[in-house]
């Protein structure tokens, strides 16, 4: 080995935890400057993610955690790659004036070998006698940054911030969804549901639409399993003939499958066998009933879902309205349970037929033709829906069912009342009573388009039981607006007798 | 003589100067820097910044021979370098013979040098250049060491001959006399009142000042140094591609390679000076202004603009990345 070599290692050799000192003092600094950054997109990602429902926000965290990552060795890569030697830098980084490059690379040339020599000598000494420790990798400043750093993240974490009333309502949704997947997950099985893509939902309306979507299955097998109750006793009564003619007409409905299942009964009844036919009628008794089921649960989440994304965040505001206001949507549910009204209004194949409605409600069939056209009285808001309230009434069944949700808290955007329509997003809304707070007097818009003085408490307490008896009225199958062409014609009276 | 010895006496020298010349700490470090580095100076500032004083008593305190040479418009060539003189040193004979000017000597002072014709200015090109004088073919050498410490005055412009690019290029370092401070100026005031006159002791010879210069050609200068330097020079010139906006803009001419032995050999002496066996980044960029401020030839639209070399050599020591 030369002298030249021998002077590399010993350098090498001595400058190694110099080296690892610089080292980690650039890694340190890649890492810290970078994670700035990676905070901004983490608190970024957190607020964006209660607002929008972020789906897999796991995911995405990973993800923004990975780039960091990435980052720091890009970084850290390609300083090194821009900077000159480590010698030079440890030169630099501990003040050695290029001591320690020149004693490495300088090429000694005879007048000069005595001073490169004691060069190389006194480098060493001073590497040697140099604490690693000099070179700081952690300093003050950077531990007050970080600090501050930290501070500002945890400020930003607690303290209030103009993202908090969309994060809160945002989370009051997703708790929603949820509790809507888990209720639909333990009705008895009819429709597949995807509860996943239900709590994952970003939306109200996104939600409503897979709600929609979920009710128009229900409302064909509650259609079929009616059909089916209703044409057994049919069947067996009569002829032949006209066995193969029902069973015709009946095929759109039931389906081939089911047409056929009912036919091969039929058959063995004749053969003296009537077990498979009773069976069938067992089961579209058991199919009806789990779809009223699922019908009641749909309707009821629905309006929840609709509640709330009209009112904001109804639960925190209720303690300062009167009591109709937060306790109605749970008592409209409570109302309608152990009922069980056939809502199939909401399917669109049951146009021109006579859907018969099942357990304690009597059938509707052509019970109400009279509504048809009627229903352009409300005013404001609500005027949109004037015809699908009127395209109910063409089935000709009554069937407008669905809960009242009054709100009575006399400072939101209005109270609507979810009223299942062919194309199922119609609500009925009762005019809002603006910004006004509870014990003032306000205007009230009536249907015919005048208004009318009342209190604010008043209007919410008429408007909160008239939600509450058009829902028991509803659930019970006791239409009262007998002499009313629509809901919304009910509703105009009942605010008309509000004092 | 060893490296630490060399330091010591640089120091001595130093601070004997600073006994005599009240301030100035920069300038008399550069013009000490530049007469161990074997170089010309150029010495410009303002009347009674204490530029002849301060030659004097470098000579005085060396040691060495001293000249000084007055420059006027009538002054003549034959007047710095000496012409041929007869002489009666026997009766009825005469001889023809050389009479050395005041240029023979180790030390020149020559005082406002752009005073004087540039027939009298390239006068002195040889003697700075290749340390001897050709009077009437013949070559007569110069005393070593050989130093020109040269002063012009920026303020009177009228009736001078600024020096030419070529002579310009032969001064080691352009050092710029600053007017004095407050604090200096109230010592001059209290030596005057005092009738203060420092008494200089001499504590260099030819002999060691060669000793000096030795040494301090030995400190090593490594490959990035060098590399350094280079990039340096060559980021003056307008048609280099590393050369900043400024000095594509505003630079006609930039620095010559003399430049950059200017920067090696002044550099040696400032790590000498400090202690060092080898010369570092900083050493460069300390003799970087004096080394190169004369030496890049402005435009003269930029130059019109009271644009100064020293901001495009600052703008090159920013442009240019450390090794």
């Amino acid at each position: 080995m030369s002298t030249s070599n021998v002077r590399i290692t010993k350098l090498t050799h001595a400058t190694r935890p110099h080296r690892w000192r610089y080292w980690w003092l650039m890694l340190v600094q890649a890492t810290l400057q970078l994670s700035v950054g990676l905070a901004v997109c983490l608190l970024a990602l957190i607020i964006t993610a209660q607002l929008v429902a972020l789906p897999q926000r796991f995911g995405w965290v990973l993800g923004v955690l990975l780039l960091w990552v990435v980052g720091v060795a890009g970084l850290f890569g390609w300083r090194n790659w821009q900077a000159p030697s480590i010698w030079r830098r440890l030169d630099q980084a501990y003040g050695w004036h290029s001591a320690l490059a020149t004693a490495l690379f300088f090429t000694s040339a005879p007048p000069t070998q005595l001073l490169a020599d004691a060069q190389y000598q006194a480098t060493l000494d001073l590497i040697t006698t140099t604490p690693a420790r000099q070179l700081p990798v952690w300093s003050r400043r950077m531990t007050l940054s970080g600090a501050s750093m930290l501070l500002l993240c945890v400020g930003a974490w607690y303290l209030p911030t103009p993202f908090d009333s969309q994060i809160a309502q945002q989370r009051q949704f997703q708790q929603l969804a949820q509790s809507v997947a888990q209720k639909l997950q333990q009705l008895p099985p009819l429709v597949p549901i995807d509860a996943t893509a239900l709590t994952n939902s970003p939306d109200p309306q996104t939600l409503v639409a897979q709600l929609n979507a979920t009710a128009m299955q229900v409302a064909a097998h509650a259609q079929a399993s009616q059909q089916l109750q209703r044409l057994i006793p049919q069947l067996q009564q009569a002829s032949p003939a006209q066995q193969q003619a029902l069973l015709a007409a009946s095929q759109s409905i039931l389906g081939p499958a089911q047409t056929t299942a009912l036919q091969q009964a039929l058959t063995q009844a004749q053969q003296g066998n009537p077990a498979p036919l009773q069976a069938l009628a067992n089961q579209a008794q058991r199919q009806s009933q789990a779809a009223n089921q699922w019908q009641q649960a749909l309707v009821d989440t629905k309006n929840q879902t609709l509640a709330q994304s009209q009112s904001g965040a109804p639960t925190s505001q209720s303690p300062t309205t009167p009591a109709p206001a937060t306790t109605n949507q749970n008592s409209t549910s409570a109302n309608q349970s152990g009922s069980s009204p056939s809502q199939s209004g909401s399917s669109p194949s049951q146009s021109g037929s006579s859907a018969s409605q099942s357990g304690s409600s009597p059938s509707q069939s052509g019970s109400s033709p009279s509504q048809s056209g009627s229903s352009a009285s409300q005013s404001g808001s609500s005027a949109s829906q004037s015809g699908s309230i009127a395209s109910q009434s063409g089935t000709g069944m009554g069937q407008a069912g669905g809960n009242g949700s009054g709100n009575g808290n006399g400072s939101t955007s209005g109270t609507q009342l979810f009223v299942p329509q062919v194309d199922g997003t119609q609500v009925l809304t009762i005019p809002a009573l603006g910004n006004a707070t509870t014990g003032q007097t306000v205007l009230r818009p009536n249907p015919n388009g005048a208004t009318t003085t009342v209190a604010t408490q008043q209007y919410a307490v008429v408007v909160a039981d008239a939600a509450r008896t058009a829902n028991q009225a509803i659930v019970s199958n006791q239409i009262p607006w007998a002499g009313q062409a629509t809901v919304r014609d009910y509703f105009a009276v009942l605010q008309q007798e509000a004092p | 003589m060893n490296p630490t010895t060399a330091q010591h006496q640089i120091q001595r020298l130093s601070e004997s100067l600073h006994h005599v010349i009240v301030g100035q700490h920069e300038v008399i470090h550069q013009v000490v820097t530049a007469v161990i580095a074997d170089g010309h100076v150029l010495l410009e500032g303002a009347p009674g910044l204490a530029k002849t004083t301060l030659v004097r008593s470098l000579a005085q305190l060396l040691s060495l021979s001293f000249g000084r040479v007055q420059c006027t418009p009538d002054l003549m060539p034959s007047d710095v370098v000496g012409t041929m003189m007869l002489f009666d040193d026997q009766p009825g004979r005469y001889q023809l013979r050389f009479a050395p000017g005041p240029i023979f000597a180790s030390l020149i002072l020559v005082d406002e040098i752009n005073r004087t014709t540039p027939r009298t200015q390239s006068a002195l090109l040889e003697a700075m250049q290749e340390h001897t004088v050709t009077v009437a073919g013949t070559t007569h050498p110069l005393p070593d060491p050989f130093m020109v410490l040269a002063t012009q005055n920026p303020i009177e412009m009228e009736g001078t001959y600024p020096l030419p690019e070529a002579q310009r290029d032969r001064f080691l370092y352009h050092i710029i006399v600053p007017f004095p401070d407050a604090a200096d100026l109230m010592e001059i005031a209290r030596r005057e009142a005092t009738a203060f006159h420092p008494q200089l002791v001499t504590c260099f010879d030819a002999v060691t000042l060669a000793q000096v210069r030795q040494i301090a050609q030995q400190i090593l200068v490594a490959e990035h140094i060098l590399t350094y330097a280079s990039m340096l020079v060559l980021a003056t010139h307008p048609s280099d591609p590393r050369a900043p906006t400024a000095v594509r803009d505003g630079v006609r001419y930039g620095a010559s390679p003399r430049a950059v032995q200017a920067l090696i050999r002044t550099a040696q002496v400032e790590a000498l000076r400090a202690g060092r066996l080898q010369v570092d980044v900083v050493d460069i960029q300390r003799v970087a202004l004096p080394v190169l401020r004369h030496r890049i030839v402005l435009r003269r639209e930029v130059f019109l603009a009271n644009a100064s070399a020293d901001s495009i050599v600052a703008l090159v020591l920013v442009a240019v990345p450390v090794p």
